[in-house]
């Protein structure tokens, strides 16, 4: 018989406070005013959370990505004139913003199981009443993906179209259809799952305890202290 | 250790809906410790709602008007928390997919015993505990969006064996499981009675319960009707079974009146050296393979042999080597799909419009209203036709499914798993509208593991094996037999190679 084991399958284990705590700062600094450099460091360190966490494929899409509409940006960024190749420049620009946010939310959504989450916000001394509905939430994503992919398979052949050209064209229509079933279904799935959780004893007055250990080690720390340096040094204005 | 004391339970909001406004009406019930009672009815008779008192989700989750009393081991449950019923009540439900609130099974396993407050030397012993009787070894550590139907609902029977609880409640566990899969809930079962615990099982299919039940109670708009003990309900002849809604209790007792013989007509699928890899690995293999027109097509086989995917290859929803034939032409992807219609096991993902006639219009570029009307005259569906899709019954939802892709004039009908949790009627009911309809539609493919839909409706079955043999044959006398004999041998297998570990 294999080990039990409840922890994420990771290099290094790393608390999900952490992975809070580096979502939250790695966004604030990425949405502010910031020199090149600070946005290659907080990638670079997505990036690293990515692979610890074995997301290999995700490292690839996501790093690649960002590296590449940064390499494009500082070779041709001033070169552009043209009013479309402006345009085009300023997109790439908001897509980079936004690339470590989602690493690090993938890192939160896929690496970091639900027994992790609730352990660490216990110890973090977390009302019930906050722990709760943010464990639903966890759980609520993959089901959404789950329903979706099913949602978009009956769409194709009901005969209603889906793909760039009815986002842009039809974009309510669109949305309505892939919305309703998919709040319908989810909606139904979530009740049901309330229900079982709490025939399964989870309350807001239950004194639980925790069989998966979640700690602050050196790596958390390291990883906190390195983002927070980087905060202080670009308020400071020494990062160029 | 279980009382129920003159029971009335009313749905809130159950008034616009007449046969939901007393679920329950004045029921007493005693159950004594280590019996097995088997709630059984017709869909909408009560038995979930039953299950639903004795884990407290009535009233405290679900909002019912409820009367009487239920006592729990000499408590009212009044006086609980669903916290507190569940530190001897362990509850399994129907539907796997939303049971399991960890995204990994080793959570799930502990999730219980860690809401209880257990120490962690004591969760570790309950889990290994768990593992080892119910078998889990290959399922732990596992992520729960990788897992079959049949796998989860084991996983949350262990869950909730780790809890230790003295009473287990159960609610139609195995309608969405395999045949392979209820052997196994079987096992579990038999195990939870040999340890003396009280077991409150809902359920429609009722051969796998037939050694372990102590007393069969049949429910009828919310009254009990009738109280069987094992050899009484045996003795009930098959006919009136069907007329209390029971389905069979024995494979051999499945009446299949009708014997297909089909005139020989043109060939309408046409499956040539089909290979579907994925992972590096043969997951379908068909080096020959046609279907003639207007044939009802049941696909058979253990969970993961590939059932799914042959569908999904026909519809184009996923890539595979070879040729499929529609009508004796190559199709791309567009072509097929808008001639081919799926009705998924969770119907709700594919219901679109806001009323149930926008449904069936959906999709169609000059719609023909009064055919539409006729359509949904001839399923029943006409009354309906100004709600909302998402209010209707499961049952209805399918009607409407069949209604669209009918009126699509869909050459190509799909089902995954339509039966599953349906009482007798609303399986005969199914059946009845595939005969009727087959002369409709080029090919009816229906996924089941479910027998006495396969005779009730079936012309031809396609059994899927492991190592990737496949086996198409009439369901002509030697075919009724061959089937049956499968699903016994099937059942039979799990049995005994599960007893080793009990």
């Amino acid at each position: 018989m294999p080990a039990i084991t409840l922890q994420s399958n990771s290099v290094v284990k790393i608390d999900p406070r952490t992975k809070l705590v580096l979502f939250l700062l790695i966004n604030i600094m990425m949405m502010g005013n910031k020199p090149v450099i600070v946005e290659v460091l907080l990638a670079g360190i997505s990036c690293l959370l990515l692979l610890n966490g074995r997301l290999i494929k995700e490292t690839l899409l996501y790093g690649g990505l960002f590296f590449l509409l940064l390499a494009i940006d500082s070779g041709y960024g001033l070169q552009v004139s043209t009013p479309i190749g402006q345009g085009l420049i300023i997109a790439s620009r908001m897509i980079r913003l936004f690339l470590p946010m989602v690493m690090c939310f993938t890192v939160l959504m896929k690496n970091t199981t639900v027994s992790e989450f609730i352990a660490a916000f216990q110890k973090a001394h977390l009302p019930m009443g906050f722990i709760i509905p943010f464990a639903v939430m966890v759980r609520f994503v993959p089901t959404v993906k789950e329903e979706y992919q099913a949602i978009v398979q009956a769409m194709s052949y009901r005969g209603i179209p889906m793909g760039v050209k009815a986002v842009l064209f039809k974009p309510f229509m669109t949305l309505e259809y892939v919305m309703v079933p998919l709040l319908i279904s989810s909606a139904g799935v979530m009740d049901e799952l309330a229900a079982a959780a709490m025939t399964r004893g989870l309350d807001r007055d239950s004194i639980r305890s925790n069989l998966v250990d979640v700690k602050l080690r050196l790596p958390d720390y390291t990883l906190m202290a390195g983002v927070i340096i980087i905060f202080i040094l670009m308020k400071k204005g020494w990062l160029g | 250790m279980i009382r129920l004391n003159n029971i009335s339970v009313a749905y809130e909001g159950g008034q616009d809906n007449p046969s939901h406004q007393n679920a329950l009406d004045n029921i007493s019930l005693t159950i004594e410790k280590g019996e097995c009672i088997v709630l059984c009815g017709k869909s909408g008779c009560g038995k979930t709602t039953i299950t639903r008192l004795l884990n407290g989700l009535i009233p405290m989750f679900y909002p019912a008007g409820l009367q009487g009393e239920v006592m729990l081991m000499g408590k009212s449950t009044r006086d609980m928390t669903i916290r507190e019923i569940s530190q001897f009540v362990g509850s399994v439900f129907q539907n796997p997919k939303s049971q399991i609130f960890n995204v990994d099974t080793t959570g799930e396993l502990a999730f219980g015993c860690e809401n209880q407050g257990l120490s962690r030397d004591a969760i570790h012993h309950r889990l290994k505990q768990s593992v080892q009787d119910f078998s889990l070894e290959k399922l732990i550590n596992r992520d729960i969006f990788r897992l079959s139907g049949g796998e989860k609902q084991r996983i949350a029977c262990g869950s909730i064996y780790a809890m230790n609880p003295d009473i287990y409640v159960l609610d139609e566990p195995s309608s969405n499981l395999d045949l392979q899969s209820i052997g196994q809930l079987h096992n579990i079962l038999k195990q939870l009675k040999s340890q003396g615990k009280t077991i409150i099982i809902s359920e429609h299919r009722l051969h796998y319960l037939k050694e372990l039940a102590t007393r069969y109670i049949f429910l009828e708009d919310g009254k009990i009707l009738n109280e069987y003990r094992p050899a009484e309900l045996e003795a009930v002849s098959e006919a009136d079974k069907r007329k209390m809604g029971l389905r069979t209790q024995d494979f051999d007792q499945i009446d299949s009146k009708r014997v297909a013989k089909q005139p020989l007509k043109e060939v309408a699928m046409d499956f040539q050296q089909l290979l579907v890899r994925r992972n590096k690995q043969t997951i379908l293999k068909m080096a020959n393979l046609q279907i003639r027109k207007n044939t009802v097509l049941a696909i058979v086989g253990e969970n993961g042999v590939g059932k799914s995917c042959l569908i999904a290859c026909v519809m184009g929803f996923l890539n595979y080597q070879g040729d499929i034939l529609l009508n004796g032409s190559k199709k791309n992807k567009q072509a097929r799909q808008a001639e081919s219609f799926l009705v998924m096991q969770d119907v709700n993902s594919q219901l679109f419009a806001r009323t149930v006639f926008d449904e069936v219009l959906l999709g169609v570029k000059s719609p023909d209203l009064k055919k539409a009307h006729a359509i949904l005259d001839q399923l029943g569906l006409s009354a309906l036709s100004q709600r909302h899709p998402a209010s209707l019954s499961g049952g209805q939802k399918q009607r409407l499914a069949i209604a669209s892709a009918i009126y699509g004039q869909k050459k190509y009908l799909f089902f995954d798993e339509p039966t599953s949790g349906l009482d007798r009627q609303s399986m005969e009911a199914f059946c009845q509208l595939i005969l009727e309809n087959r002369e409709v539609v080029d090919v009816t493919v229906i996924i089941t593991h479910d027998l006495e839909l396969i005779l009730g409706c079936a012309d031809e079955v396609l059994l899927l094996n492991r190592d990737l043999s496949i086996d198409l044959y009439p369901l002509d006398e030697a075919g009724i037999k061959k089937t049956r004999t499968l699903f016994i041998n099937l059942y039979e297998k799990q049995l005994q190679k599960e007893g080793l570990y009990v």
